[in-house]
């Protein structure tokens, strides 16, 4: 396990280095001058915030798919990325003003990422692996084409504001240190917590009866996780708009590696997770001599993983 | 009717599916149970310090058995005592060997066992609900051998409808409807009892220097 976890650290490193020289401006490490500040103000802590949101995505997704015992759950999937997308763009309805909608839009994306995560739980819980998943497509399917409804509105209310499409299959932009400075401060704190509760959430993967049976009350375990897991996603969204699959892949890619437990999906699936964004980058942002949606790249990375479990091939 | 009693050693509950039999086993847990079920003694049943429940199925999921046997709803890693009760356990049950293997290699009748093992860490009561079902007869007999075997040391109930370990209690209780219908060792249990209790005709047949009971098949 040990050698494939060094090169897919490797593996992340070198693509956060392409996603520093390629991209709209080509930067190489020891440029001067404009290129110089390009590469370091503005590259530099992108590359960061690429990291950071893998991390982020990577842990979500391990969260809810062991809090649902199911391992399509990410938080694309689980209603929390779309309905946190939905709310961001909602806060622009309100009739506020302009500049209390742009303030209200974070909290706006939390308060609707919840109601996605507890419509999905409400209307997948009894049906086992595939009726979440149903839920889940449902209510992305709702949210998403509210959004797109919503976005055509707001372009012809407000043209000055940027296509807000962006929502949907998520993109970087550029980030500042300041960024990479709260978004650290969430990640860890996130990640803090959950490697405190590590041996719960290896209860909680043992299903319901048995969880309850060694003292976990699962459903206050649960909601409380989902919630905290909305408010990390929710902040994300509100700055990388729904990057999806990161979440969904991660973990699994963690299992097939030989990860075992909590602890160590977690630990790995957050490695992977770097990995996967900061290819995922580096080849949106440029490569192709265009920008792509990062969420196009991430969804072609999913589709082995996908056709695996589509077959039921197991990892064993 | 009298209030229910555990007694020390094996203790079955018997009775027909929904019955209330794995309610019965919850509550003597401590854990929540909805209401209506169960009805007096049963109902005021007090639960058993210590117990712990066990349902029929452990799943297979993707983890060490060495990491479910950790498994715990507390904020601290495992402590060097916890590890080794962890793996007494285990091998209480003779199945040290798997300590590495993941829960979804292994056999029903192997996930049983470490099922079984994971709740005799927890205290001396061990709350079993169908620990026989769906194993073959080799399988189903090794659960049943250790449940004996834990019986000598530990208070066991346990929920089943595998009548063939009904020689090996020593105490039987039986429940319809969430009524007590009777309990008693196993050496008073008549043919008619269950009878009346699964409600086809059983008669008793001898074997081994033991009484069981079969259904009287009249096809």
């Amino acid at each position: 396990m040990r050698p494939l976890v060094v090169a897919i650290a490797a593996l992340a490193f070198v693509a956060a280095v392409a996603g520093l020289i390629y991209g709209p401006v080509y930067t190489p490490l020891n440029s001067t001058g404009i290129y110089r500040h390009i590469l370091i103000y503005m590259k530099l802590p992108t590359v960061l915030y690429v990291a950071i949101a893998g991390v982020i995505l990577a842990a979500s997704g391990t969260t809810l798919q062991t809090l649902f015992r199911n391992g399509l759950m990410d938080p694309y999937v689980s209603g929390t990325a779309a309905g946190a997308s939905f709310g961001a763009v909602v806060a622009f309805f309100t009739g506020a003003p302009l500049f209390l909608s742009i303030l209200a839009e974070p909290v706006m994306a939390f308060v609707f990422s919840i109601i996605g995560s507890l419509i999905v739980m409400a209307l997948g819980r009894k049906g086992g692996t595939g009726s979440l998943l149903l839920a889940g497509l449902t209510v992305d399917f709702a949210f998403t084409s509210g959004l797109l409804v919503a976005e055509e509105y707001i372009q012809f209310k407000y043209p000055q504001l940027p296509n807000a499409l962006y929502w949907l299959f998520g993109d970087v932009g550029v980030k500042t240190f300041l960024d990479v400075g709260v978004g650290s401060v969430v990640t860890i704190i996130f990640l803090y917590l959950l490697f405190l509760r590590a041996r719960a959430f290896d209860l909680a993967s043992m299903g319901d009866e048995i969880s309850q049976a060694n003292g976990l009350k699962i459903g206050k375990f649960r909601l409380f996780w989902l919630t905290l897991t909305s408010v990390v996603v929710s902040y994300l969204v509100s700055q990388v708009g729904a990057i999806g699959f990161v979440g969904l892949m991660s973990p699994h890619l963690a299992r097939l590696m030989g990860a075992d437990g909590f602890k160590e999906v977690l630990s790995l699936s957050c490695i992977v997770g770097v990995a996967v964004m900061e290819g995922a980058n580096a080849l949106a942002d440029g490569t192709f001599g265009f920008i792509v949606p990062i969420t196009a790249v991430t969804s072609a990375f999913v589709l082995p993983i996908m056709v695996r479990l589509a077959m039921g091939i197991e990892y064993t | 009717m009298s209030t229910l009693e555990v007694r020390r050693g094996l203790n079955l509950v018997l009775g027909p599916n929904g019955a209330g039999k794995s309610t019965l086993l919850k509550k003597l847990a401590g854990m929540k149970v909805p209401d209506g079920i169960l009805s007096p003694p049963l109902s005021s049943a007090s639960p058993i310090p210590g117990a712990t429940y066990l349902p029929p199925e452990v799943p297979n999921s993707p983890i060490s058995v060495e990491r479910f046997m950790l498994a715990e709803d507390s904020w601290y890693p495992p402590s060097r005592e916890e590890v080794e009760v962890s793996r007494k356990c285990l091998s209480e049950l003779g199945v040290l060997d798997l300590l590495r293997r993941r829960l979804d290699t292994l056999s029903s009748g192997e996930r049983r066992l470490v099922g079984i093992a994971k709740s005799m860490t927890k205290g001396k009561t061990l709350l079993l609900d169908e620990p026989t079902s769906n194993l073959d007869p080799s399988n189903a007999f090794i659960v049943a051998r250790n449940m004996v075997e834990l019986s000598f040391s530990r208070t066991v109930v346990a929920a089943t409808h595998d009548l063939s370990i009904l020689p090996l209690a020593n105490w039987v209780i039986m429940i319809k409807g969430g009524k007590l219908m009777d309990q008693r060792t196993p050496q008073e249990v008549e043919g008619d009892l269950l009878t009346t209790l699964y409600g086809v005709k059983f008669v008793e047949v001898e074997g081994a220097g033991r009484r069981f009971f079969v259904p009287s098949i009249k096809l």
